[in-house]
């Protein structure tokens, strides 16, 4: 019934898929990790990087590669200026309300977006990558080869730079212990905007990314939270490679699944998966805490 | 005469790779003040947690009034008559003393008027002032908060009560009431103390045995004269060999 | 708060919200059908808001799927009426008990597992998503309809000014369950273990346990509202389990306070009031203005007053005090 290529194809789609997926989810892992505080507005930071994208495609005519050297550090300063606006003050409370800033935050996201843009979805009007190669039976979608490329080469750098910079270990040893942390001297709240900044920056480059062949519309970030979440869930905080490895098999099982159900079905799996890592793997599956 | 309130037996627990107990056998007996000292570290936070099942343990058997409580959920042990108090204190911030050690007695008295009585007849008993009772968990100085933890513990009327370094930071004057306080809940409420402790002027003159570990280990156990004039027992704590 | 004796402050309470209701009946007598259903419908959410305060306020779970309770106890029991003929009356419970038992499937492995705060509030919001679209494909797209009967045994009425008045008896109850837990041993458990879950399990309290009952509580009351919420509404289809809406009630009890219930009412009814006038005003042209409002005011909420009005009012009484 479903061919072996067909099931090949869509497994070549879902691991490009999924490595695009663990470097959406990457900047929500490193928040976590260091500082313990899942952003609910992820996805929706995602989403106005993406409006920003297309705004410069559409009334500039910059593609969405070129506007990702711009929008990166852009919106490092943004995650920064978010940071010590929303985060750092309410940091010593209640951890209900600190997730309730974030959640606040994600709303009026949506909703200025939704005031300013409408709901019909927006997509870039050209994209340089629009062709593919043939390779046997798999027709391998230059788009898609592109992101899965750039993810590999981000997340590569990313880990060069949390096992051999100062800034990286300092993240990775506060993720590990806080306290001792703080103790040998790491100014913890520098170190947190830092790690916000770098988690926003690396949304901005996803949704470059994402606007080479997708759309956006003000519920984007929906979905993307929702999977970021998931892999966050199976990932633990075993480094890296946890949210890698999730983020494959999040993208692969997706992929495939678009050959037996419908969309909005898809969706309904992933949240049923999510609670099922939530109930039976509280530390993810790759986790180490 | 008096039987053995506690009993641990080879008690094991890990983190990661590290060992931060290691088959730790204990005693402790009805009616008595055990000292448990040893220098950061040694495991006496770990122990404790693994008593009150807040850790389960790795290894070995914990054994409370002769029936086995390893593993069982941390409720149960509290209700089957063990009770802590904390390292740093964990007060309910919003809550007023009164309300918060109430919560302790409602453990055995369902009804909150009567858990409402019983907790200020506590609060009197360890001398904490009438007017505390109304001020909320964020507005008490650190001596009253570690009376109100005290209180809170024993409002669940334990049998065993386990108290993790209650002397830091108090003043010398302070310190002196917490001895008295201690003693008094020995011998007038008939609990029997396990005493974690860094300050030797307390632990030592309130405990009538101690151990001591080091490591995750028991390295030595007896009368407070005897365990500090032990050389294993100087040199854990110092890192030298006496001469 | 704890200036006033148990007794004395619990008739005030009661006082103060039927004054608040009465407040409102002018309004309502205007004549005018689209403020008494608003009024109505103002009303019910201030119900649900307070619902919510067991699970949010007193057990300090962020709850973000209150719709799925809705939901599930308003279709069920309209479904119970349109198919088998069980008058709503009765059906409510039937309703509440549907949703309940959804709140204890999910409850216990959550609670078991340890599952807390963040992921709390993750999973609940997944559940709202998981309804939505396992609704949509049993149910379809399409909107039902009630039947046309009215009367006292249907809970249903054409004239809003009664359904106002059936929505005002659910809110006094909602208060008056609140009341009773506040001041009974799981009011204590619940409130100890928002302050401090380990503490609480320290002084013998099955954390896990406590945490359910709130929950069971909670989607009990949403799962009969949510019957009144249809008849409202008009129909009903799988749009019910909203993800936003569910978000605006946590929203609500947050702003007004934690553990507050006069903070609940107030926060639910100002900021329902305004949202609807966003709505109407602007909706079409600057649409989710409401949703915008709610997001903005929680942040400011957050980090200046997390005490929400409840604290602002508090901080009123402690100036008054001080003055004399």
């Amino acid at each position: 019934m479903i061919s072996p290529e067909l099931l090949l194809q869509n497994s070549v789609d879902g691991i490009f898929l999924g490595l695009f997926y663990s470097l959406v989810a990457m900047g929500l892992a490193l928040i976590f990790g260091v500082m313990d505080i899942i952003n609910f507005a992820h996805g929706d930071l995602l989403m106005i990087a993406a409006y920003f994208v297309w705004l410069t495609s559409v009334d500039l005519s910059v593609d969405p590669t070129v506007t990702a050297l711009l929008l990166i550090p852009l919106f490092f300063i943004i995650g920064i200026g978010i940071f010590f606006g929303m985060i750092q003050p309410v940091l010593g409370k209640e951890p209900l309300i600190q997730i309730a800033v974030t959640v606040g935050l994600g709303l009026i996201l949506q909703n200025i977006a939704l005031a300013m843009f409408k709901a019909q979805p927006k997509a870039v009007p050209y994209s340089i990558f629009n062709f593919s190669y043939s390779l046997g039976p798999l027709t391998i979608y230059a788009s898609k080869l592109f992101i899965a490329v750039i993810s590999i080469v981000t997340m590569y750098a990313l880990n060069v730079f949390l096992n051999k910079t100062y800034i990286g270990l300092a993240m990775r040893s506060t993720t590990d212990n806080r306290e001792v942390a703080q103790l040998m001297g790491i100014n913890t709240r520098m170190l947190y905007a830092v790690t916000f900044g770098l988690g926003v920056a690396l949304i901005a480059l996803s949704s470059s990314l994402w606007m080479t062949f997708g759309q956006v519309q003000p519920y984007l970030g929906t979905s993307f939270s929702l999977i970021s979440w998931v892999i966050v869930a199976m990932g633990g905080l075993g480094g890296i490679t946890g949210v890698v490895y999730s983020g494959l098999i999040v993208g692969v099982a997706e992929s495939l699944g678009s050959l037996f159900l419908t969309p909005s079905a898809r969706m309904a799996v992933v949240y049923i998966i999510f609670f099922l890592v939530l109930w039976f793997r509280p530390r993810g599956l790759f986790g180490r805490r | 005469m008096s039987e053995t309130l506690l009993e641990t037996r080879d008690l094991v627990k890990h983190f990661g790779g590290i060992k931060a107990i290691d088959s730790v056998s204990i005693k402790v007996m009805e009616g008595e003040i055990l000292g448990l000292i040893g220098p950061n570290g040694a495991g006496k936070t770990t122990l404790f947690n693994c008593i009150t099942g807040t850790y389960k343990p790795d290894g070995g058997k914990i054994f409370f009034r002769q029936k086995e409580i390893t593993g069982l959920p941390s409720h149960e042990i509290i209700k089957l008559g063990i009770g802590r108090t904390w390292q740093i204190v964990r007060p309910f911030k919003k809550m007023s003393v009164l309300d918060a050690i109430a919560t302790g007695s409602l453990l055995r008295y369902s009804d909150v008027e009567k858990a409402k009585e019983k907790a200020k007849e506590i609060a009197s008993f360890l001398g904490l002032p009438k007017d505390i009772l109304e001020k909320r968990g964020e507005e008490i100085t650190l001596m009253q908060h570690k009376l109100v933890d005290l209180a809170r513990a024993l409002a669940t009327e334990p049998k065993l009560l386990l108290i993790d370094e209650v002397g830091a930071g108090l003043r010398p004057s302070e310190l002196s009431a917490m001895i008295d306080t201690l003693q008094k809940i020995n011998s007038e409420r008939k609990v029997t103390l396990v005493v974690v402790e860094h300050i030797m002027r307390l632990v030592m003159s309130i405990s009538k045995r101690v151990i001591v570990m080091h490591e995750g280990r028991v390295i030595a156990q007896g009368k407070p004269e005897e365990v500090s004039n032990d050389p294993q027992v100087i040199q854990a704590y110092l890192g030298i060999k006496p001469i | 708060m704890v200036a006033f004796g148990t007794g004395s402050k619990k008739i005030a309470l009661e006082l103060l919200v039927i004054a608040i209701l009465l407040a409102v009946i002018p309004l309502v007598l205007m004549g005018n059908a689209y403020y008494e259903l608003l009024a109505a419908t103002v009303v019910l959410f201030s119900s649900m808001v307070v619902a919510w305060n067991i699970i949010g306020g007193y057990a300090g779970q962020l709850d973000l799927g209150a719709f799925a309770y809705v939901g599930v106890g308003g279709i069920i029991t309209s479904e119970l009426w349109i198919k088998a003929g069980i008058p709503p009356l009765l059906g409510i419970f039937a309703g509440g008990a549907a949703s309940l038992l959804i709140a204890v499937i999910i409850g216990i492995p959550t609670f078991r597992f340890g599952i807390k705060e963040v992921w709390y509030a993750l999973l609940t919001a997944a559940l709202v998503v998981i309804f939505n679209n396992l609704s949509r494909v049993l149910m379809g797209p399409t909107d039902y309809y009630l039947p046309p009967k009215t009367g006292i045994l249907y809970l249903k009425f054409n004239s809003y000014e009664i359904m106002y008045a059936i929505a005002s008896v659910i809110l006094i109850l909602t208060v008056l369950a609140n009341l009773a837990i506040e001041r009974s041993k799981i009011g204590y458990y619940l409130k100890s273990i928002r302050e401090d879950e380990l503490a609480a399990e320290m002084i013998g309290i099955d954390t896990r346990r406590y945490k359910l009952y709130a929950l069971m509580i909670y989607s009990f009351f949403l799962g009969v509202m949510g019957y009144i919420y249809i008849v409202l509404a008009a129909s009903f289809s799988y749009r019910m389990f909203d993800s936003s809406s569910s978000l605006s009630i946590a929203i609500m009890g947050i702003i007004g306070g934690l553990g507050s219930i006069e903070g609940g009412i107030v926060s639910a009814m100002v900021l329902r009031s305004l949202g609807e006038y966003f709505r109407s005003s602007f909706g079409s042209t600057v649409p989710g203005l409401d949703l915008l409002l709610y997001g903005i005011v929680l942040v400011i909420v957050g980090i200046f007053q997390p005490e929400g009005i409840a604290g602002i009012i508090n901080r009123i009484n402690k100036a008054m005090k001080k003055k004399r």
